[in-house]
């Protein structure tokens, strides 16, 4: 085990597959903020997987060492799985996520480490998910800490993309679920975002931060979409669970019991 | 066809003065073709517009609310300037020359006993200044003086008061009283009554009559335009008379460049503002967007919106009612003040220096957009921020946390549901079934379901798209963790089978009813289910079908091997019994 004076704060994880010429626009834009980041004295390790690449993806981050990065290649072909093998690999004492095709605002690393450092167990996530290229979107996250925000519609709807920054026992406390098209369940950050509520995670946004995620059909999302994909049962579908969940929650709605007509 | 009609409408004010002479000059202008006088034709015309069913009227039955008989002094005896226009006055009289003199004097001493009004404006609230005169000894004075000083002269034209007209929303008018004061105006408001209590009463306690006008959005706005308002109650009166034409959005929920962006072939051909166009037809069109931020509804549609002037906005207006002063605000409104509030921060000078920033490394990220982008921003607005909500509405509702089985069914007396309910209700008792009725309007007693284990879902789905609708049903047997999910003529239920069916099989045991042709004599050729049962049944543990003919019919068409066969169930005795024991297909997950 690395010892924790040793560990750098943040490992920064870049994940690529087929994007080639594009990873060269990621891998950039993690290098801005990496900079930043050494600007505010945060040691950042840079990890980049390529999972299943093609020829000329790899090519393009043949040289990615020299810029201080490490490389790895896996041949899962499952987002969830190499994000799992990414967080087995990392150092830093918290992980964030970068996909091949996306862009960070380079104030990203600075601004959600010092959210995460300051809360134990709050997990990072940027102000907006500003959607680009083929379809063109805002998405603006909720802050888990705002009173409006009801975390048991989290089992209806998810609320969070899987781009954020966590504290690395979260990730490995709580790995990601590989996705399983066959059997009609995937969204495996969903089925993230519930599990780590469920262990008193706080999903916070970060001010003044952005990712840029590129839209491209044949997109994972789009194909589970399609799919008519599910997350896996998770005791948040249950009412049963959640009855009793609110119960312990302080503060918590009113239970399901209470008005009911047929109760 | 005019002729017909002016006589039919001059035939209703003959009917309210109850004058006779009045309708013998009605005939003979009429005979003497003055109905060609364009004037007189406009008087009808616009007769005809706010009384759409004048001419189908009975005779007896009150055209116009005049005259003023009975009412206070003020209006008996001099109806104000800004309520009397002597031309329209004189239109409406068979010999116009008589009064052209002196058309108020004329009106005072005839007009009114025969039942003209005196002015168009007065068409409008005449019915409201009646109202009014049961509370106060000026009504007239307590309407019209709501008008800015400088818009007095429009009191007596339809502009201020068609525009109100249009502009009424019964529900969220009603949604503002209680129980017990609705019971004591005679219930919930049609779009006439509200128009007439709101300018009679309920202007005067400061009640919202438009949901499209948000009181303090407005002054906001006229703040910003540089405009001021000297009776802030009567902020309402003073949009339609002022804001309308400096084209000032009176509420948060409609976003003009937005909208204009999207529909602009729409805009171009009503040849109107873009914010009339969406209150006139827009907000009851579920396809359209109001402003980035979302739809403000839950995306279903509603044929009766329009008629009703019930924009589809209003479900989500109303969500919570209780926690808000609704003559002010609602849910929807905070929800899009919050919103906008939270993407008006990406135009910030630092957000504006990193967006910058990126574009150096990724152009595209500034490319323009079509149009506004469409903004999520939950808590407070996103697409699925209507489903979310009713399912814990549903689930607060249900108040069961477990169940069984449960029994989609149609609602209403759907053939073949009753009889197939009895036999699982004897085997499996009500205390364990949940029977939810997905399609149609229905009761227990009509489903043959005790009041107890019945749930009507259709309040928690009107309105919503039907990728929702699915969602919210799955919701619910998720979260009942049922053992047994069983469709019984169920639309909704067939629709979760055959899109949630392999999911659902892994955690239940699914079932179905499948029903014969011979049940349905207008059905020939397969029977009725035949195309869901098709979708459905790789998942389904058992069908129970109406007769052993419709069994060996589906095991024919389908060559159904053995095992597969067996779970082909005709209905009768032991039916549910056999069809309960049967081995699960499949359990994993």
């Amino acid at each position: 085990m690395v010892e924790a004076a040793r560990r750098p704060d943040i490992t920064a994880v870049l994940i690529a597959h087929v994007e080639q010429t594009m990873i060269g626009v990621s891998f950039r834009s993690m290098l801005a903020a990496v900079r930043v980041a050494a600007e505010a004295a945060l040691d950042i390790e840079m990890l980049v997987v390529l999972d299943k690449p093609d020829e000329t993806t790899r090519e393009m981050l043949a040289e990615v060492d020299t810029q201080g990065a490490r490389v790895l290649e896996v041949a899962y072909g499952d987002q969830a799985l190499v994000r799992n093998h990414a967080v087995g690999e990392s150092r830093g004492r918290f992980v964030a996520f970068l996909d091949g095709d996306d862009l960070w605002t380079e104030n990203w690393l600075v601004a959600a480490h010092a959210l995460c450092a300051a809360e134990p167990r709050t997990i990072a996530h940027p102000y907006a998910d500003w959607v680009f290229d083929e379809r063109r979107s805002l998405s603006l996250p909720p802050d888990q800490t705002d009173p409006q925000f009801d975390p048991a519609t989290l089992r209806v709807t998810n609320a969070w993309d899987s781009l954020c920054l966590a504290p690395r026992e979260a990730f490995l406390d709580h790995p990601f679920q590989a996705r399983a098209l066959e059997q009609g369940y995937a969204f495996e950050d969903w089925l993230w975002n519930l599990d780590t509520v469920r262990a008193g995670y706080v999903h916070r946004v970060v001010p003044d931060t952005i990712h840029f995620k590129r839209s491209r059909s044949g997109s994972q999302y789009r194909l589970a979409s399609a799919n008519q994909s599910l997350t896996r049962p998770t005791p948040f579908q249950d009412y049963a669970w959640l009855q009793e969940w609110e119960g312990t929650r302080e503060g918590a709605p009113r239970t399901a019991a209470e008005s009911s007509p047929l109760g | 066809m005019m002729r017909a009609r002016l006589r039919t409408v001059f035939g209703g004010v003959k009917g309210v003065a109850g004058n006779a002479q009045l309708s013998e000059r009605v005939d003979r202008a009429i005979g003497a073709r003055r109905w060609k006088d364009p004037s007189v034709r406009q008087v009808v015309r616009r007769f005809l517009r706010i009384h759409p069913g004048a001419n189908r009227r009975a005779p007896t039955e009150p055209l116009l609310p005049f005259p003023f008989a009975g009412l206070p002094a003020e209006v008996n005896e001099s109806v104000p300037d800004p309520l009397f226009d002597a031309s329209f006055y004189l239109a409406q009289l068979p010999d116009p020359a008589k009064a052209a003199q002196a058309p108020r004097k004329h009106f005072a001493e005839h007009g009114r006993a025969a039942g003209h009004a005196p002015s168009l404006g007065a068409v409008y609230i005449g019915e409201a200044i009646r109202e009014r005169a049961r509370v106060s000894e000026t009504p007239m004075r307590d309407i019209i003086g709501l008008l800015p000083p400088e818009k007095e002269h429009l009191a007596k034209t339809d502009v201020v008061w068609k525009r109100l007209r249009f502009c009424a929303h019964p529900r969220l008018y009603s949604a503002q009283f209680s129980a017990h004061e609705l019971e004591q105006v005679a219930g919930e408001f049609d779009v006439d009554r509200a128009v007439s209590h709101y300018l009679a009463h309920g202007i005067h306690e400061g009640r919202r009559l438009c949901a499209l006008f948000n009181p303090d959005w407005y002054l906001e706005q006229l703040d910003r335009a540089g405009l001021k308002i000297a009776e802030e109650k009567a902020s309402f009166l003073h949009w339609l008379a002022v804001g309308w034409n400096e084209r000032i959005v009176p509420t948060p929920l409609f976003h003009q460049g937005f909208y204009e962006e999207r529909y602009p072939w729409t805009i171009a051909k009503s040849q109107t503002w873009s914010f009339v166009h969406y209150l006139k037809k827009g907000c009851y069109h579920a396809d359209r967007l109001a402003s980035p931020n979302g739809r403000h509804h839950p995306g279903g549609s509603d044929p009766q919106a329009s008629e009703l002037q019930a924009p589809l906005l209003l479900r989500e207006m109303l969500y919570r009612a209780d926690e808000y002063d609704l003559s002010r605000t609602s849910w929807a409104e905070e929800g899009a003040r919050a919103a906008r509030a939270k993407y008006d921060v990406l135009g910030s000078a630092r957000m504006t220096e990193l967006v910058a920033k990126a574009a150096e490394i990724e152009p595209l990220v500034l490319q323009p957009h079509r149009d506004y982008p469409v903004v999520g921003a939950p808590p407070y607005r996103g697409r699925r921020l209507f489903l979310d909500r009713q399912a814990e509405e549903l689930r607060r509702t249900v108040g069961r946390v477990h169940v069984e089985t449960v029994v989609l069914v149609p609602g209403g007396t759907a053939a073949g549901v009753a009889a197939t309910l009895e036999p699982l209700l004897a085997h499996t008792g009500s205390d364990s079934l949940l029977v939810v009725a997905t399609d149609t309007d229905g009761t227990a007693d009509e489903s043959g379901a005790p009041e107890k284990a019945y749930l009507d879902l259709l309040p928690f789905l009107n309105g919503m798209e039907e990728d929702f609708r699915l969602d919210l049903l799955l919701d619910l047997v998720r979260g009942l963790s049922a053992e047994r999910i069983i469709v019984v003529g169920s639309e909704l239920g067939w629709g979760l089978l055959a899109t949630y069916g392999r999911q659902l099989s892994a955690r239940a045991s699914l079932g179905a009813y499948v029903p014969s042709a011979e049940a349905d004599p207008g059905q020939t050729g397969p029977g009725p289910a035949s195309r869901e049962f098709q979708q459905c049944f790789a998942y389904l543990d058992w069908a129970l079908v109406a007769n052993e003919t419709l069994a060996n019919e589906l095991t024919d068409r389908y060559v159904l091997p053995t095992a597969l066969a067996e779970r082909l169930v005709p209905l009768g005795e032991q039916a549910v019994e056999r069809a309960f024991d049967l081995p699960r297909r499949r359990q994993h997950g």
